[in-house]
């Protein structure tokens, strides 16, 4: 059967961005098709121009809309600019299980959530990928760090990581463009740290922007980050890592690629007799017009359960439970990160300091419980990524006061305030999973996805040493004003998830072998979230990039040695 | 010399009455008024027509507007346009019981005016308009301002999510991102993460 390309990738995202990129410049014709709109990167959807004063109610958003359950516990990631990149419940409603929450966060635009993310970038360490077979949870990993430690640098180079050298085996060092550096308050927080605690570290954060743009990094239009913070308002700077940014443009630039967007993909068509994928069915998003594309390998960047949806919803007659799902295990393993517990406190000392610009980053203190210190009855642990800052006026606005006395006051910047945010990881559970609902659908005539995910005690017990351990780094620096902050999250709400096609070298527990091939189809590549048997407590945006580069290259070499 | 407000919440034109005619304005108007009465023709702190408060409500936002954020060496909270920031919210932000709890702070702060003064807020003088507002901060923000059985309950609550939006309204204009505090749009790859406050300056705005 003659295709129509080389390869298809479902979504374009920070997955599919990558996917593309790299296929096209191993000379291969590619199409992503995107089921969101599309978006030009620079266009009228970015407001980051825009003055304080010229916001819509200056950056507040309608209170009923916060109401929303969906969005209730993600405030802190929309704003008034960006709120049109967040997809409305109502518009892809999914399901939950009685008695849980689960907040599923999409993007359906060109660039998914690369253009809403909080562009840190720390690499899962040696240790992240041990972790499974070790203590046995989840399906063990098929690769480890080495495998993907080429595919990280690569990634480093093109994207643009500021970040600094630290020779931390948890969070391994890359390929860095000069740090953004770190407050008063941060330097005085990383010597009581390190001197009180040997073996714990802080370190400036690691940031997918630019401080020293590469010559391939200014051709693709991009310029070095102004340290302005109105990233998710789009950076017509192109100083952030976006696929609209870099990536697309990138693939664009090969003559290679093919976008098409409004368009859901619905399944991907399986043919019994030669065990392979032949292309995908769709329908428009706006017109429901169905059609079909072909190509000799597929790939599924569509977000973790985007992609998950897409093989429980491509059922044939030899694949009657979806495709790969023939052992019951596409929709498991489904992780977050825990985040939320910790403490805040005041940096005293250091009030004669102060910043210029907003930096788009902030510190980290990478995982120390059950590598370098014991962790109290739980496995695996979680790293503190947090910021410092200096009361702004709106401080003078929540107590008794008024007048030019007070006006004159909120002058001089406030106290130096430091808030540790605890990201721990979950632990990978069989039965937090996703099905397909047995009677609802969403508009395009496609089951809804219906989560059955929950927090475990092992979580709620890292939570509660991660508070303890921010209060205790707090009062080590002399803070005062400490107390306890946040709550074990709602599974989904940090958007960090993952699971649900996971690798693993046994294919009667995993979805995908270790070039993140399909166990039953090997021409279907799945290298977004939904691949990892387990999430580290890293950011994992990173390893979602170098897992896509790492296997589109994989599959580039396949294809041409005729093996697909 | 001010720079001209491109603020979208601002005024072309304001007229500030001195506080004895807005006292004499307010008695002519209607003596012995209720709080909040929309039928009462309020003094002009602000000259501007609101477009979802009454405008007697709108005419003592403006005037508590003003005397938390006042017009000293930089400009005050009505040329920043504060009220008529805060009037376009309850429509574009606010959810009812928010819009009510503000309304019912307005109308609070009317009613600790007149039990100490006989006169509603704008109709009083300077000394007697601070005297008030301490008095009904404190209520506000007193011990026992969270008292949910309380009657004022909601519109002590109001009273601190509107100053909060007072505060919001000022310091993110033009006014108060250039005049009163600073701001940068662009600050750009040289901007110091670790500087000494005596070269930054001023606290920055945003």
């Amino acid at each position: 059967m003659a295709e129509d390309f080389d390869v298809i990738v479902v979504g374009s995202g920070m997955s599919g961005g990558w996917a593309a990129k790299e296929l096209c410049e191993r000379g291969l014709k590619v199409l992503v098709i995107e089921r969101g709109r599309h978006i030009e990167h620079g266009g009228p959807e970015y407001t980051d121009m825009l003055q304080p004063w010229e916001r819509e109610n200056y950056g507040l958003i309608p209170e009923e809309l916060m109401d929303h359950p969906t969005w209730a516990t993600v405030d802190y990631a929309i704003t008034p600019d960006n709120l049109k990149w967040f997809t409305r419940f109502e518009d892809a409603p999914y399901t939950v299980e009685d008695g849980t929450k689960f907040v599923w966060v999409r993007a359906h635009n060109l660039g998914g959530r690369s253009l809403l993310w909080w562009r840190q970038t720390y690499r899962m360490g040696p240790e992240d990928f041990e972790a499974n077979a070790k203590d046995g949870h989840g399906v063990p990993w098929p690769i480890g760090y080495d495998d993907m430690k080429p595919w990280y640098d690569h990634v480093d180079r093109f994207a643009g990581i500021a970040g600094s050298q630290a020779g931390i085996p948890n969070v391994p060092d890359g390929i860095f463009q000069k740090s953004f550096g770190l407050t008063a308050a941060e330097k005085v927080l990383k010597e009581k740290l390190e001197e009180n605690f040997p073996g714990r570290r802080l370190i400036d954060g690691r940031c997918a922007h630019l401080t020293q743009p590469t010559e391939e990094q200014t051709a693709l239009g991009r310029g070095v980050c102004q340290k302005r913070l109105h990233c998710n308002r789009g950076c017509t700077f192109g100083a952030f890592f976006s696929s609209v940014s870099a990536t697309l443009p990138a693939a664009q630039a090969t003559g290679n690629l093919t976008v098409i967007s409004d368009t859901v993909v619905s399944e991907i068509i399986y043919n019994a007799e030669t065990q392979k994928a032949e292309g995908v069915r769709t329908v428009h998003s706006e017109t429901r017009a169905g059609a079909e594309y072909r190509a000799k390998a597929v790939f599924l960047c569509a977000s973790a359960f985007g992609s998950v949806h897409v093989l429980l919803n491509s059922q044939s007659e030899a694949m009657p439970n979806g495709l790969g799902n023939g052992h019951d295990r596409v929709g498991r393993y489904i992780t977050d990160h825990i985040v939320g517990k910790g403490a805040r406190g005041t940096i005293l000392g250091v009030d004669d300091r102060y910043y210029e610009g907003r930096r788009p980053t902030g510190f980290y203190i990478p995982r120390f419980r059950n590598l370098s210190e014991p962790g109290d009855g739980y496995l695996r642990g979680g790293a503190f990524q947090s910021n410092s800052r200096r009361l702004g006026p709106d401080r003078l606005a929540n107590q008794p006061g008024f007048g030019a006395q007070n006006k004159h006051a909120a002058r001089e910047p406030g106290s130096w305030t430091i808030d540790l945010g605890g990201f721990g990881e979950m632990l990978p559970r069989a039965d937090n999973r996703v099905t397909l609902n047995p009677t609802r659908k969403d508009k395009w005539g496609l089951p809804l996805l219906h989560f059955d995910v929950s927090v475990s005690d092992n979580e709620h017990k890292m939570g509660e040493q991660m508070s303890d351990d921010a209060v205790a780094i707090l009062e080590a620096a002399g803070a005062v004003n400490i107390e306890r902050t946040g709550r074990i999250n709602e599974p989904g709400d940090r958007i960090h998830e993952m699971g649900g096609a996971v690798m693993g070298d046994d294919p009667t527990k995993a979805v995908t072998n270790k070039f993140s091939q399909l166990h039953a189809a090997k021409n279907v590549f799945i290298t977004d979230g939904s691949a990892f048997p387990s999430g580290g407590c890293q950011n994992p945006s990173i390893s979602f990039m170098a897992m896509t580069a790492r296997a589109a290259n994989n599959c580039a070499d396949m294809l041409a040695e005729g093996a697909i | 010399m001010t720079a001209p407000i491109k603020n979208r919440f601002a005024s072309t034109r304001r007229s500030f009455l001195s506080r004895s005619s807005v006292a004499i304005v307010g008695v002519l108007a209607l003596p012995g008024g209720l709080a909040g009465c929309s039928s009462k023709i309020p003094p002009m702190i602000v000259d501007a027509t609101p477009v979802n408060l009454t405008a007697w409500r709108f005419q003592t936002l403006a005037q508590l507007s003003e005397m938390i954020l006042p017009t000293t060496d930089t400009p005050g909270a009505i040329t920043a346009g504060v009220p008529q920031y805060i009037d376009g919210l309850l429509a574009s932000w606010a959810k009812p019981e928010t819009r009510k709890s503000f309304e019912a702070a307005l109308d609070m702060l009317d009613n600790v005016a007149s039990k100490a003064h006989g006169a509603e807020f704008i109709e009083l003088g300077d000394g007697a308009q601070v005297s008030t507002l301490e008095a009904y901060e404190a209520a506000c923000f007193g011990k026992d301002a969270y008292d949910k059985t309380d009657a004022d309950a909601a519109a002590k609550a109001g009273y601190r999510g509107l100053k909060r939006v007072i505060y919001r309204g000022y310091y993110h204009s033009e006014v108060g991102c250039t005049q009163e505090l600073q701001y940068e749009l662009n600050p750009g790859p040289n901007a110091r993460i670790d500087a000494p406050l005596s070269e930054v300056g001023r606290s920055w705005a945003l």
